[in-house]
């Protein structure tokens, strides 16, 4: 490792303790927020519940529906960022110049902070899980919870996780490089807030959207962002027919496409950057 | 100091209760408000087109169950719709009147902005639970009345003249309990560091006003219906368009929304008691 490159990294596994260490100084607004985190994924459960109870023939199974959106609570606490709201605000507040005159970047620390927040999730998640596992299987609501078992799909499913959690990220670098020549990106953080839910699958799984708009639910970003790990650990047909490789070909897309527009994007408003002092 | 404190309270009274100055007061508000939308005209419209878009995208979930079955536990599209509808029509009444005050509570209370709340001849409570009213936010009602409009001439529903009464009544009362609900939520930064992840929670959990109480187990329905009574403003209304209207029913709902409404007063003189700002 080449000695500029081995310095970047010294400063992002500071900045990672730094960030845990301050995370965990809001843990009690971070627990309520993982909790808000999950009313959407059980309300479409027991809406979508209530459907089948009424007799709908849907394409899937009761079981499937339980553990899609079990899985997607955990993969929207995992891929989930907050990187546009706080980019922007330093933007425009004009914080960023702290950092232009230090030796790292603002985006290596937002990586840091990303990682940081995730791993004082897990520690928090741990026991939600277990205890949304424990109900469902007790209560049996929906048939209870089905899931494979082979390690292979576990680790596809892992990886997939990784990705969508890179794809989340740029794409909030993206929202909070807009605040370079825009005076308020609330207005494109609440779009993304409500146009993300849908189309990544939190609110209704893809499967389950009409037959005729499948390719493009199937060729759309934000599919990549949620519902393809989630796919690629429960659905049989995607492993029979090979489809995971597919898959992955186009999240590692996805995710080069977003680098590049976040990059891009990021060099342009740096230069056109003018707080006091920059 | 005594002395001068309860004279200052006794002119405070004889202000606040001046005829036509309550009335002053809250057209000072709506002007000021209006103003700073002219000033802000893009955020304006973002608050538009954001209130459109958020509407289409509720209302994706019912078309999506409808294009597989006709009816949910009784429910048809068009009754379905009624409700995200009304869901919607209450959120904009929140996002224009309720939110922008209440999240500024913990920065009042925690930088002791409140004493200059505290100080001024207007009564404090009201004050601070009006003093912010965003009219774009407004906006955002007409797509809820649109999608409400669209649901009630699909659903096909002829209620009579009572039934649109007590749809009305529940409405209001509806509104109002969620309101005090969230105002309260607001006073709880009186006594921890800050409230407003509890309040964004609380947001999200309306999300789930959407669909019909009938969509829900009995447990959630009963939250929906008391702790956070969203069923309220959304199902009950439609309910009572459909044909179930109960007198006493609707009497005992107002007479506990004046028990939350006492609450609200008992919560916020408690919550100035414990509040220790510059001045006080």
């Amino acid at each position: 490792m080449t000695g500029p490159a081995r310095r970047q990294l010294r400063f992002f596994s500071r900045l990672l303790r730094f960030n845990v260490a301050v995370t965990f100084v809001y843990r009690g607004d971070f627990m309520i927020m993982q909790l808000g985190n999950l009313i959407i994924p059980i309300t479409s459960l027991l809406v979508w519940q209530a459907v089948l109870a009424s007799g709908a023939p849907l394409p899937v199974s009761g079981r499937y529906l339980t553990t899609y959106f079990v899985l997607v609570a955990v993969v929207e606490m995992l891929a989930s960022t907050w990187t546009a709201f706080f980019l922007a605000e330093s933007i425009r507040n004009g914080e960023l110049n702290q950092w232009l005159v230090r030796p790292t970047s603002t985006l290596v620390n937002a990586i840091a902070n990303n990682i940081g927040e995730k791993l004082v999730k897990i520690i928090f998640l741990v026991p939600f899980v277990a205890a949304a596992v424990l109900i469902l299987q007790l209560t049996g609501i929906g048939g209870g919870l089905g899931y494979p078992h082979q390690a292979v799909r576990w680790l596809a499913f892992a990886i997939a996780v990784v990705l969508a959690a890179a794809i989340r990220f740029t794409l909030d670098v993206l929202i909070g490089s807009l605040a370079f020549w825009f005076e308020d990106v609330q207005g494109f953080l609440r779009v993304s807030a409500v146009i993300v839910p849908v189309l990544s699958g939190a609110v209704v799984p893809l499967a389950l959207m009409p037959a005729g708009w499948q390719l493009i639910t199937q060729l759309q970003p934000f599919r990549f962002m949620l519902s393809f790990p989630m796919e690629v650990l429960l659905s049989d047909q995607q492993w029979t027919s090979g489809a995971p490789r597919t898959g992955f070909a186009l999240q590692l897309l996805w995710l080069l496409i977003f680098v590049g527009g976040a990059a891009l994007l990021w060099r342009r408003g740096l230069r056109s950057y003018s707080a006091v002092g920059a | 100091m005594s002395v001068s404190t309860s004279s200052g309270h006794r002119f405070d009274k004889l202000r606040t209760l001046r005829f036509g100055y309550g009335w002053r007061v809250a057209r000072a508000i709506v002007r000021q408000a209006l103003g700073r939308e002219v000033q802000f005209r893009a955020q304006a419209w973002t608050t538009l087109a954001v209130g459109v878009l958020e509407v289409a995208v509720a209302i994706v979930p019912a078309l999506l169950i409808f294009g597989r079955t006709d009816q949910v536990h009784g429910w048809s599209i068009g009754e379905v719709l009624m409700v995200t509808g009304a869901a919607q029509l209450l959120n904009a009444f929140l996002a224009a009147v309720i939110t922008p005050n209440q999240s500024k509570m913990t920065d009042y209370i925690r930088n002791g902005d409140l004493d200059l709340i505290l100080i001024r001849p207007a009564p404090a409570q009201l004050f601070a639970a009006f003093r912010w009213f965003e009219p774009a936010a407004l906006l955002g009602a007409l797509s809820g009345l649109a999608v409400l409009i669209v649901g009630w001439l699909q659903a096909g529903l002829h209620p009579s003249p009572a039934g649109v009464l007590f749809a009305l009544g529940w409405f209001v009362l509806g509104c109002a309990a969620v309101a005090l609900i969230w105002v309260n939520l607001g006073y709880l930064a009186f006594w921890l560091t800050s409230a407003g992840q509890l309040q964004e929670f609380l947001a999200t959990l309306l999300t789930a006003g959407r669909y019909p109480l009938a969509f829900y187990p009995a447990a959630v329905r009963t939250i929906f219906l008391s702790l956070v009574p969203i069923g309220l403003a959304t199902t009950i209304p439609v309910d009572a368009l459909r044909g179930r209207n109960s007198l006493p029913e609707l009497i005992i709902a107002v007479l506990l929304l004046g028990v939350l409404a006492m609450i609200t007063r008992l919560h916020w003189l408690a919550g100035l008691r414990s509040y220790s700002g510059a001045s006080s």
